[in-house]
């Protein structure tokens, strides 16, 4: 989400949105009011403890035993669907359905579902999704996302779970994150917790949390940036990670420059790993500008491409060391 | 056995959320210690949850069924859930699991068979509640991910953190599903499609 009025939709804060403000007070009337009281009897009826326990009981040697006899192993996904339709390899799922490497899973228009990764977490399946598990190993687990919205709860050790799409790979290093893809192979994605680390021919962003990164289809992951950085810094980003030719990025990277802050240190580190080299003495010499340069940074370096001359940035921008590096 | 009324859902909705005490430094009891001391048949306790829980049923049902059938229905899933809370295993699922008690309810309430008798006389609705309704069934029409989500945050006035801590949903779905939502509603009201 990202302006104004979706901050007041999500939680009130930052201005308010005229328009929703107004659909507030019209809607009002509809309002839970006061409550009347619940019949309730003087104390309520529970079941017999060793009733319930046992009940429980036989639940869990049910279950066990529909595992074993069912063959589910630890790499199992296990589909559960929320609401509306959903289809496992083209077949309706009333209620929940296992999902193999090779099916594609999917959502309808209303359609919403909660996916158990094997071992590693959890994700969240919007509706109009569709996927596909491409594998699900005891090193990897890798699905392809090839249109709508999943939101990932990933466990694993970094690089466990991978996630494919039109136009870039995301590889998950220990967090929780949306990412959305539209028909056309355009893509968002938004860090809640942790890093991903985006990338696509060449292209290797590190998104932390609270920051986003665009793809578009045919060129790949945009830089990260935080939703709270300025309109006039993202638009200039936008202009210089999709231009329409040459002579607008040179433009573009002026404009980058110019609206960056201390707050867009992740976004100039990362445009300074995937600057063409002519455009990288001028990022880096910006985010030096803006972050004095902590101990064990190689300007030369980092200008010539070494990835790794800025490893000791990230704890100077204030968020910590990315995993692995 | 359902005799005795409960005095205490007269205290206004915001003294009673303990969520909302808290934030304000109040030492309140937790949700879930609510939802332990109802299980082991504390009637106190479960009266707290119904004042708490008591706009995001309210909310999910108006999204689903005709406005007049919501007060009803509202004290209807929460008897259900009362007799059921027995089997609630994790204390934190609460909300989650009364959200679904409370869409099954919706759910049969449309499979039942419904009389259609009008009354002799339907009064000519107030403007200012006519577009209300035509905005509520804006909202309602939306699809189903949506229009619980937006009826949650429009007319009980719940925020986005709220209703995932309610309806047991990601924070990043309500996002999504907000976010989405109110664009369509946007559309839907530009274009004066109902």
């Amino acid at each position: 989400m990202s302006g104004h009025d979706d901050l007041y939709l999500w939680d009130k804060s930052g201005p308010a949105d005229p328009e929703i403000q107004r659909l507030e007070a019209l809607l009002e009337p509809y309002r839970c009011g006061s409550l009347v009281p619940l019949p309730l009897p003087a104390r309520i009826p529970m079941l017999p403890a060793w009733l319930a326990y046992g009940a429980a009981a036989a639940v869990v040697v049910v279950a066990v035993a529909w595992f074993v006899m069912r063959g589910v192993s630890a790499d199992t996904w296990t589909v559960a669907v929320l609401s509306g339709d959903a289809r496992v390899a083209d077949v309706p799922v009333a209620g929940s359905a296992r999902l193999r490497a090779g099916q594609v899973f999917e959502t309808g228009a209303a359609g919403q579902a909660s996916i158990r990764m094997a071992r590693i977490g959890r994700l969240d399946v919007e509706p109009n999704t569709q996927l596909r598990l491409v594998v699900s190993g005891r090193n990897q687990q890798r699905i392809s996302l090839l249109h709508g919205t999943i939101h990932a709860h990933v466990s694993s050790p970094p690089r466990v779970f991978i996630v494919d799409t039109p136009s870039a790979v995301a590889t998950d290093l220990g967090c929780a994150y949306t990412l959305h893809v539209d028909p056309g192979g355009d893509g968002v994605l938004r860090v809640t917790h942790g890093w991903i680390e985006f990338n696509w021919k060449g292209r290797d962003s590190l998104v932390p949390t609270g920051a986003m990164a665009l793809t578009r289809a045919g060129l790949g992951p945009g830089t990260p940036f935080f939703e709270d950085s300025t309109g006039e810094f993202r638009q200039a980003l936008l202009a210089y990670d999709f231009p329409p030719n040459a002579q607008s990025r040179s433009r573009a990277l002026a404009a980058v420059l110019n609206s960056a802050n201390a707050h867009d240190a992740v976004s100039l580190l990362n445009l300074v790993r995937n600057s063409p080299p002519t455009d990288r003495p001028a990022v880096y010499d910006t985010l030096a500008k803006l972050i004095p340069p902590p101990a064990g940074a190689n300007r030369d370096a980092a200008i010539a491409g070494d990835s790794h001359a800025l490893d000791p940035w990230w704890p100077a921008v204030g968020i910590g060391r990315a995993p692995g590096r | 056995m359902l005799t005795n009324e409960l005095a205490l859902p007269r205290l206004s909705l915001e003294s009673a959320r303990p969520s909302e005490a808290r934030s304000r430094g109040m030492n309140f009891t937790t949700d879930e210690d609510l939802v332990v001391s109802a299980q082991k048949g504390d009637r106190q306790a479960f009266s707290r949850l119904y004042a708490d829980f008591a706009p995001m049923v309210h909310g999910i049902l108006l999204a689903r069924v005709p406005r007049d059938e919501v007060d009803d229905l509202l004290q209807d899933v929460f008897l259900t859930a009362m007799k059921r809370l027995g089997s609630l295993r994790d204390p934190r699922a609460f909300g989650a699991w009364l959200a679904t008690v409370t869409r099954n309810r919706a759910i049969d309430y449309h499979r039942a068979p419904h009389g259609s008798k009008l009354p002799d006389q339907i009064p000519e609705p107030r403007p200012v509640e006519t577009e209300a309704w035509y905005v509520l069934q804006a909202i309602r029409n939306l699809p189903e991910a949506y229009h619980e989500t937006l009826t949650l945050r429009l007319v009980e006035g719940m925020n986005g953190p709220e209703i995932a801590a309610r309806t047991g949903l990601t924070e990043g779905s309500v996002r999504v599903n907000l976010h989405r939502g109110m664009a369509m509603l946007r559309e839907a009201l530009a274009r004066k499609v109902v």
